[in-house]
This record gives structure tokens, sequence and C-alpha cells, in this order.
């Protein structure tokens, strides 16, 4: 009986985010009505041009702009989470690896706010003025800043898992004569490739939804960058930029539209990621 | 809820009976209330609440003013939900919100929108002319203008941003928009942030959010000051609203009351504001 | 021989990474002691209360981060109250049972840690709008915050508990199934404890996150000021609230070096909850 009590509670936990996420569906399908319901609106939604003054609510430039700032920030915090991940297992030495393990940790508690806080005033002035790119507030910023908030993302997860999984591996690459390194290397990582995947697909999910650090410092410009120097704005940053706006007005209604979009987004890039893995 | 309210006024009445101080002090416009008033919205507004939010904890306890921030529209929602008692917004709230909600607005303020630069760059007035061809991008270094010979650096706000509507309107003229290439900045701390660290810097900020760290500069020869938004001679002005569902209750009208004192009125100036009694 | 190559290119390369981070945490840390230096006085916590009074909330506190610092900690504990337990059993359903629906809820829970926290907010504060029709006393409040961010951060602990379960050695299952125990008793005595360490990454991960969050408490419950919450059905002041609204509204350099100052708080804050959380992991350890 406690079993069978106890079994069906552990089903009914699981269920919680199916519950969660199926309900936000729904809510925003209900709320975006007025856009729905507006043909024109709705046409234009999938455009580039956002000027409700004009009528236009296209949504393009705020996809495309998650999807670049994503891709920046996940280029510089995979590989750099990764080798923080090796440095701290076995390349490092001890206490210097149990250091960063101890930054690491902090890291992750650090505000987003507080990442875009200090780069509005360190990196943006750089960037601007010793490094040339354009006025600072750009692709490039935002990026590089996200890109460093995502390392512990992928780091904690990779050392939670690897350590012990590692050290199983030690007794028989010991007797081969294999170094830790070679050990990490060569054994361990590429036996567990799967678990890579879901990390970089949780710290995708938080690049993408990341609202503060976008919004401080990507410049926010509605349009396609056309290059790292350019402004860009994202689905998150105008999810909370919008949240101003007239709330019975079209524009708002959008508000729901981009956050549908962007789950969209989300699932779809698990989709893929699944069939990839295959 | 309405229950209570009225027991907790009841309860307040008896405090007034046994209250000793006898002064007629401006903050009297809560004697004898009592619970809880809740204000969100736009941000603008927080700092004033707090203020008025602190002399009412100190003259009468049993009033508990909470603050949020969010944006207008989220002002809107929650005081058209019944979440809070004042929604604060940055804007007029359009005929819809008002009709949807049954909004009653309150203009508690005048924000005067300034335009502002980098404390070294020598440019002390610009036209509206002038600023409209800024802002539109068409003139793109300071040079034109007096100034080193350096790329203008364009600062500006989200669309649903009531300071860039006003600015907009008032310079470019209704419909227009920005260059697209412009920084969008989402608030009035994080442009004065920007602005004060880029030399080729230029944008708009509420004129109470001024500060050292960036050079207002004057528009046609006026230079933004409170005197001058009042007056009118300076041109770039918006209003700052509370809004209550239906009429204001005991304490959303005690705190209107106490706004228009002679002490809420230099509250509302000490931060940057102009009252608008 | 280019095996050699790439391990020492690696070697080099995660030096660098490592120095990277030590440097830029360090800047960052140094930038914000700088900055904060103004507002580092007796003053910080309390203002001008008296900070005893404050504490047993005799007295309000207004220019003190007090209030802040007390409901960033209790909207964490609260979230993680929800959040664990919640995560736990749902890592452990995903792992060891097998269904199609269970198969949809490991998908969900991708896209649940892929849920923007703004958008998790807006949909928090618009259900507690619609639930008003019903309920009138609901509102936005600590509870409602928290429930919030556990949803946010209950991927964590559910995906950490499932990879740990996943990853444990086949042999354990055998001697688990030859010493007769049932499949709850071999997963709540042997299998989890056996996987502590992937947990307690993961909670800790979690514990940041709520922490940190400025989006979801945006819409769900957290105040400019109100002092420190009486229930858990009061609004809340937070931290890092506090830094995004100075951020976004100060008006001179003494507010910007209390923002700089809670942030600095901040971090203390996750550490001390890191510690603790390491300690706690610890003790199970027999």
């Amino acid at each position: 009986m406690r079993t069978r009590l106890s079994g069906a509670l552990l089903l009914a936990a699981a269920q919680v985010s199916t519950l969660w996420v199926v309900l936000t569906l729904l809510l925003f399908a209900w709320l975006g009505r007025p856009l729905w319901q507006d043909p024109a609106a709705l046409a234009s939604l999938a455009g580039f041009s956002w000027n409700p003054a004009a009528g236009q609510y296209g949504l393009g430039a705020m996809f495309a702009g998650t999807l670049l700032l994503s891709s920046g920030a996940l280029a510089l915090a995979f590989p750099l989470g990764l080798l923080c991940v090796l440095f701290v297992l076995a390349l490092g030495p001890r206490v210097l690896a149990q250091l960063l393990r101890q930054v690491l940790t902090l890291m992750a508690g650090v505000p987003t706010v507080v990442y875009a806080f200090v780069a509005v005033w360190l990196l943006v002035p750089w960037l601007r003025d010793s490094a040339g790119v354009g006025m600072g507030f750009s692709w490039l910023a935002a990026s590089l800043t996200l890109g460093l908030m995502l390392v512990p993302t992928v780091a904690l997860p990779l050392i939670g898992v690897l350590a012990p999984a590692d050290a199983s591996l030690a007794p028989v690459c010991d007797a081969l004569g294999i170094s830790r390194a070679q050990r990490l290397l060569w054994v361990t990582l590429p036996a567990h490739r799967p678990l890579m995947l879901s990390v970089l697909l949780v710290a995708a999910g938080r690049a993408a939804g990341d609202t503060l650090i976008a919004l401080m410092l990507s410049g926010n410009a509605p349009w396609l960058p056309h290059s790292p120097a350019d402004p860009l704005r994202v689905l998150s940053a105008h999810i909370a930029l919008s949240l101003a706006t007239d709330t019975e007005s079209t524009a708002y209604a959008a508000v729901y539209a981009s956050s549908l979009l962007l789950l969209a987004w989300v699932s779809l890039s698990h989709l893929l990621s699944r069939r990839l893995v295959r | 809820m309405n229950k209570h309210r009225i027991a907790a006024a009841f309860a307040g009445l008896v405090t007034l009976f046994a209250a000793t101080h006898a002064g007629a002090a401006d903050i009297d416009a809560f004697k004898g209330l009592s619970g809880k008033l809740d204000v969100a919205g736009g941000t603008a507004h927080i700092p004033v609440v707090q203020d008025v939010a602190r002399h009412v904890a100190k003259a009468n306890p049993n009033v508990r003013i909470s603050v949020s921030g969010g944006g207008s529209g989220v002002g809107i929602q929650k005081v058209g939900a019944g979440l809070v008692d004042i929604g604060s917004t940055g804007r007029a709230p359009s005929a819809e919100e008002v009709a949807k909600y049954n909004l009653k607005p309150f203009q508690f303020a005048l924000d005067g929108v300034a335009v502002a630069v980098h404390p070294a760059n020598p440019v002390k007035n610009l036209s509206r002319v002038q600023l409209a061809d800024i802002f539109s991008g068409r003139v793109d270094n300071w040079k034109t203008f007096g100034g080193a010979d350096q790329r203008i650096h364009l600062y500006s706000r989200d669309e649903a941003s009531a300071t860039r509507e006003v600015f907009v309107d008032k310079v470019l003229g209704k419909g227009q928009s920005p260059a697209a290439n412009a920084t969008v900045v989402a608030s009035n701390g994080a442009i004065k942030t920007a602005i004060a660290r880029d030399k080729g810097a230029i944008g708009y900020l509420g004129l109470g959010y001024v500060d050292a760290s960036v050079k207002p500069v004057a528009i046609d020869g006026h230079a933004p000051s409170q005197e001058n938004a009042k007056s009118g001679a300076y041109p770039i002005v918006r209003g700052l609203y509370f809004n209550t569902r239906g009429e204001p209750n005991a304490l959303a009208s005690a705190f209107y009351r106490y706004l228009k004192t002679g002490e809420g009125q230099s509250l509302i100036r000490a931060h940057g504001y102009i009252p608008a009694f | 021989m280019t095996r050699r190559l790439i391990e020492r290119a690696v070697i080099a390369a995660s030096w660098l990474a490592a120095l990277l981070l030590f440097a830029l945490f360090a800047t960052m840390l140094a930038f914000l002691a700088v900055h904060a230096a103004p507002a580092l006085d007796g003053d910080l916590l309390f203002g001008d209360a008296d900070p005893w009074r404050a504490m047993i909330g005799e007295e309000m506190v207004w220019d003190g981060l007090w209030p802040a610092l007390v409901g960033s900690t209790l909207l964490t504990l609260v979230a993680l109250a929800i959040a664990l337990p919640l995560g736990v059993a749902a890592g452990i359903a995903q792992a060891e049972f097998d269904s199609p629906a269970l198969r949809a809820s490991r998908a969900m829970t991708d896209l649940l840690s892929g849920m923007p926290s703004i958008v998790l907010g807006l949909s928090g504060f618009m259900l507690i709008v619609l639930l008003r029709g019903v309920w009138p006393d609901a509102n936005v409040s600590l509870l409602l915050a928290a429930c919030c961010i556990a949803l946010l951060i209950l991927p964590y602990p559910t995906v950490a508990t499932r990879q740990a379960l996943l990853r444990l050695p086949a042999t354990l299952r055998l001697a688990c199934d030859a010493l007769g125990m049932s499949r709850m008793q071999a997963i709540f005595h042997v299998y989890l404890p056996e996987c502590r360490q992937g947990i307690g990454a993961g909670a800790v991960l979690a514990c940041g996150r709520a922490l940190e969050d400025v989006a979801v408490i945006l819409l769900t419950g957290a105040v400019a000021s109100f002092g420190v919450p009486r229930s858990v059905f009061d609004p809340f002041e937070a931290l890092p609230f506090f830094i995004m609204v100075t951020a976004s509204e100060y008006r001179d350099e003494q507010q910007l070096a209390r923002a700089f100052a809670a942030a600095l708080l901040l971090l203390g804050l996750s550490a001390l909850l890191f510690t603790l959380a390491r300690r706690l992991q610890g003790k199970s350890v027999r």
C-alpha cells in the first residue's frame, strides 16, 4: 500500500512540469486573442518590422535576435565551461581546482542583473573606446556577458556527474598506465555525450530566456544586425519592454505571441537535438 | 476585504480619539486610518511613494504602504484586477483602459524630458530642428554643432516608453521614429549610465534623473528646469498618474490629499518632478 | 602523436580558461567593492533604525537592506522547500519507471528548463489575475513568487536526479535485487544516497538561480518597500529586485553605491547558502 502510494506520488511529481507548460500555453493562447482576431496584425507578425504606431507587429527581428545572441553566448560558454571542468577534475593543481570549483559555484549565485550592471560600466566603454566596436551596446557585448554568466550552468552539472564517474574509471585506467588527463579526455568525456547535450540544452534555454543581460546590454534596436558590433533585440527583452504598453492594445497582446514564439523555439531546439543525438 | 477595511477604519477612529498629538500637520491626512495601501506600476513613482510611506509609518504605524514596479501596463492590470489599490503610470491611461477597468486617473506630477550629453561635450544649446536632424540620423557628427570631430551616438527608449512618446511627438513629429540604429535602453537610470560613459552620446531622460554625471542641453534657448517646464517655456513634458479602479478608497484619498499638501508637494519636488496641482 | 598534441593544447587551454575566469571574477569583485565602498558602513543593513528592534520586527527599516536580505533568503528557502522534494521525486519517476506519460514529462521538464523567467512570471501573474475571479483574496505574495521560482528551478533537481540514477552501475541494481529489496527500498535506501553528489550539484544550481532571479518576482510579489514580510501572503523585498530598481531609477551616486553594496551582500548570501548546503551534504556522508 505504502509502496503504491509513494509510486503514485512520484508519478504525480513528474507531471508537474507537464501541467505547468500546458497551462501556460493555453493561458497565453487565450490572452493573445486581440492579436489572433485582427487579420492585418496577425499577418504582420512574421515580418521584420516592429512599429505598433503603424500597425506592424513583426517579431522576425526579435526572433532572429534571440537566435543570434544565444548562439553567440553558447559559443563562448560551452568551450569555456568544458575547459573549466577539465581543469577542476584533472588538469589543474588540487588547490586551484578546488578554488575554481568554488568560484564557479559562487558565480551561479550572482544575479544576471549584477553581470549586466558591471558589464555596462566596464565592458561597454571598453568595447567602444578601446576595441572600437560601434557604440558598445551590441550583440557582442551581450554575448560576452551572457556567455560568462552561463559558464557555471555548463560546468557545475558536468563536474557533479563526471567526478564520481571519472573516479570509478580510475583503477582500470591506472592499471593501463593512462594519465588523469588522458582518462578524462578520451574515456570519461566521450562516454557522457548525452549528458553534455542535456547540459548544453539547459544552457541554451537560459540563454534564450535571459532577460536582464539582453535588456541592459544588447542595445534593443528592433532590426536585423549587420555585424556583432550592431545592437539587436531579443524576444525576452521585447516582452519586458512591452509590459509598459497600453494593456488593451494589440502591441500588448504581442507580448503573449512573443512568449509563445520563445517557447516554440525552445521546444523545437529540444526536438532537433534529440533527433541529432540518436 | 471591504469588511476588514471598515473594521480597520473603525479601529483607527478609536485610535484617533486616543491620540494625544493634536497639532495640525500635513501628515494628518492619514490620521485615524489604518490598513494597507498597495501601489504598483511604472518605476518613476517609486521614490515618491517610498518617501510618503516612510513619513506615514512614522506618524501612523497602522498604515502600511507597499510600492512595486513592473511597468505602466502592469500597474493598470494590477489595479484593474484589484491586486493593488493604485496603479501608477508614466502616461495617461488610454480611453480603452479607462473604460474597461473604470479607472479614475489622478495626475500628481509633471516630468520634464531633458536632452542630455556627455559632460565633456561643449554643445550647450540645440534647436528642435537640430534635434530632429540628430535623432533621425541625418546628422551624425558633433562637428556640425561646434563639438569635437566625434560620431554622434544616439540613445533612445523603447516604443512603450512614455518618455519616448513625448520626446518623439515634440521633436520628430507624431508617428515618426528615431533612427533604427539608435541604442535602445530600458530606463531613465540606464540611459544616464550610458550617456555618462560615452563621449559621443546624446539621449533623453526624465528631468528628475539628471545629475552631475550628464549634461543637459537647452532646447531653443530654454534650459530644462522645473520652472521652465511648469511655465511651458520648456516644451517637452509628460504627466505622471496614479489610477484607482472606481473612486479612490479612504487610504488612497488620504494619500492624494497628502500629496497636495505643502509637505507632499515638496516630496514630489525633491525627486525632480513638478507637482501638478 | 596528434593525440599528444591535442592533450597538450587542451591542458594549455584549460589553464587559460581557469585563469580567465579567476581574473574576470576578481575584476568583478574588485569593481563591486570599489563602487560599494561609500555605502559600506554601519547603516547599510538597518539605516537609521535600531538593529535589534528591526530584527525582531518592532521597527520598520527604511534606508537599509535588511528587509531585502530577509526577503531574498525566505524566498529562496520556500522555493527550495517546494522544488527539491518535487524535483527529486520527478527525477526518480523519470529514471526508474517508464510509460508514455513519463516520456512526455521528460520532454516537458526540458521545456520547462527552457521557459524564460519573464514568461514564467507573466503566467504566474496572469493566473492570479484570473484566479481572483473565483477567489477574491488571491494576490501576489511571497508564496506566489516562491511557487513560480520553484517552477523555474524545478528542472535542476529533476534532471540532476534523473541523470545520476541513470548512471548508477548495473552491479548496484543487481546487488539490491539479489538482496530481495523492493524497488522503493532500493531507490530510497541505496540508489538515492549513492546519487547525493549529483543531486547536490543540482540543488546548488537551483539555489543560486532562486536567489538571483528578478524577472519572475518582478511580477509576482516583489516590492520596492514594505519591510520584512510577516507571513507568506505578504509582499516582500528582495536584493536582486532592489539592484534592478536602483539601476533603472537611481538619482545620485550614493544610491548607486547601495545597489553595488546590495550586489556584494547577495554574493555573500549565496556563498553562505552554498557553504551550508555543502555542510549538509557532508553530514549525510557516513
